[in-house]
């Protein structure tokens, strides 16, 4: 037969704790059943050896008289004492309270270092793109492509792409400025960010709709950005980022600043009617007209003026042929180019090393040096 | 008699009469614990010289909210506890059981062999016990401590403390049973 006690009431029992019903219940029990006897004697004398006595004969006061400073509570003073007891008595908030600020500097660090990863990568992004020309003082032809220009049509590739990389700092690293798009193909404003992190926002609505071929730092203040107004027209639009407004807009090719970036040259190509052609024009931002083609030829996009600014170099076409021809022109007195002469060669990007020798690097790479007194 | 906080106070003082009496009022039981848990007596001796230096150098931090006499044994346990993890005798899981030289048998056993046999055979138990099973087994009889007290002295909790004596005392009667189960067959 089953055991209807267990060990807790074994116990119980043992201990007194029972009514004097269940007592006797168990006590009438424990007579017949071998198990809970033996389960409360084991009870029984498990509780008498806990509480046996012990004979201890001598003071342990003597043994450590000398191990006691008997002046600790006399000689110290009892602040000392007080903030200890402070410390020990609330070690658990203490401890809390450390572990809660010990997280939250972690995360201010955190934080903190997430945001130089960010200007780092802001940095990393303008070195391997290297926009700005503004300190290597090149002439810049911007139509032609170049191996430089291949990385910033990678890089215009990716402001379409994502908004939200394409930082780009000015060459004296003060200002940051990106292209904001309000709509898929729509580019609706530059947004620039100075050093005080205070943004600005340069409205382009209506400026540019197809694509952005180019988007670089001309100088510390002027922005450029370069793209179709529609398939067929190409615009230059220039911000100055310090007074935070557009500054012109230029439809036309080969736009190229001369070395102190104040003045902007470009080809502005003329409207066609039908199979009539009026004439190309190259002129300056400030209205000046130095060179007008005449209705037989047409100007391209390859276009370089020498760094003092009187000799210009460029290719024109015919308009009645395919083949390009090299215009080699000089500034007269009365600021108009007179050509000084033709060449017959490759078409290709025209880059001046010094102010009389330049070089031309045609499609397939080919690199010619020319020197425009032996011209 | 004065109490435990008047003498607390007059120790804090620099009386060093007050922390004599407190050793008198407390060694014998500090002694019976310690020795309850040793089973040897040099050890319990030099423990209780390192619970009442210890009760000397922090009695500024004893908490009045606390009984004193919770307070000194939960400073035995911990000593008890340093010594034997310095002396490497206090394994994870259990320490050495030790035939204990203080023995003793109570009147109504001298007589009856078994019973004697049965009492042996109990403490070996207990010794074998793990030691916080057999510290809280120790508390609860030793002053009747609560198991408020105990899970105090222990720092654990109330029903952790509940649970600890019951599986001691289970422990203690379930090798009792095997041993008889073992000597009938």
């Amino acid at each position: 037969m089953r055991c209807k006690y267990n060990l807790e009431d074994i116990i119980k029992y043992a201990e007194k704790n029972l009514c004097k019903e269940e007592s006797e219940e168990i006590e009438e029990h424990l007579k017949s059943c071998d198990k809970c006897n033996t389960i409360y004697n084991s009870i029984n004398l498990t509780n008498h050896y806990v509480n046996s006595n012990v004979n201890y004969k001598e003071s342990v006061l003597h043994s450590i008289e000398k191990s006691l400073d008997k002046k600790r509570y006399i000689n110290r003073k009892k602040w000392l004492f007080s903030i200890d007891r402070f410390i020990v008595n609330n070690r658990k908030v203490i401890r809390s309270t450390l572990t809660i600020a010990c997280i939250i500097f972690i995360m201010m660090l955190f934080f903190k270092n997430t945001e130089i990863d960010f200007k780092e990568v802001i940095l990393s992004l303008k070195e391997n793109v290297n926009y700005n020309e503004a300190g290597a003082g090149d002439a810049k032809e911007q139509d032609i492509p170049s191996e430089k220009d291949e990385e910033q049509d990678l890089l215009g590739e990716e402001i379409k792409e994502d908004g939200v990389d394409d930082y780009i700092q000015s060459p004296d690293g003060k200002m940051f400025a990106k292209v904001v798009r309000r709509d898929v193909g729509i580019f609706d404003s530059i947004l620039i960010t100075d050093k005080q992190e205070e943004s600005y926002k340069v409205v382009l609505e209506n400026i540019i709709y197809t694509g952005i071929n180019d988007f670089y730092w001309v100088n510390n203040n002027l922005i450029a950005l370069c793209g179709h107004k529609n398939p067929s027209a190409n615009i230059y639009v220039v911000v100055d980022a310090y007074y935070k407004e557009i500054i012109g807009e230029y439809y036309g090719l080969a736009f190229t600043w001369n070395k102190n970036k104040d003045k902007l040259y470009y080809v502005k190509t003329s409207p066609h009617f039908g199979s009539v052609s009026i004439g190309d024009k190259i002129v300056d931002t400030e209205g000046n007209v130095y060179y007008e083609t005449d209705e037989s030829e047409l100007l391209t996009s390859s276009l370089a003026i020498s760094e003092d600014e009187l000799n210009f170099v460029f290719f024109v076409r015919e308009s009645n042929a395919y083949g390009y021809k090299l215009v080699i022109a000089k500034m007269g007195d009365d600021k108009k180019l007179k050509k000084m002469a033709e060449l017959n060669t490759s078409y290709g990007e025209i880059k001046f090393i010094d102010n009389i020798s330049f070089t031309i690097t045609d499609i397939e790479g080919g690199i010619k040096k020319y020197s425009i007194e032996d011209l | 008699m004065q109490n435990d906080d008047i003498l607390i106070t007059n120790i804090l003082n620099g009386n060093m009469d007050s922390f004599s009496t407190l050793v008198f009022r407390y060694e014998n039981r500090i002694y019976k614990f310690l020795i309850k848990l040793t089973s040897c007596r040099e050890d319990a001796e030099e423990i209780m010289q390192d619970v009442f230096i210890r009760v000397y150098n922090y009695l500024y931090r004893y908490d009045s909210k606390w009984s004193f006499s919770t307070w000194i044994y939960s400073i035995a346990f911990n000593s008890f506890k340093d010594y034997y993890k310095k002396k490497r005798k206090l394994s994870s899981k259990k320490y050495d059981y030790q035939t204990g030289d203080y023995l003793e048998t109570c009147s109504y056993m001298e007589e009856d062999y078994e019973t004697k046999e049965l009492y042996a055979e109990v403490v070996k138990l207990i010794n074998s016990l793990k030691y916080d099973q057999k510290t809280a087994l120790i508390l609860k009889h030793i002053q009747g401590f609560s198991y408020n007290e105990i899970a105090k002295i222990l720092g654990v909790s109330s029903d952790n403390a509940r649970m600890k004596v019951l599986r001691a005392k289970k422990a203690i009667s379930d090798g009792i049973l095997k041993l008889k189960r073992g000597t009938e067959k």
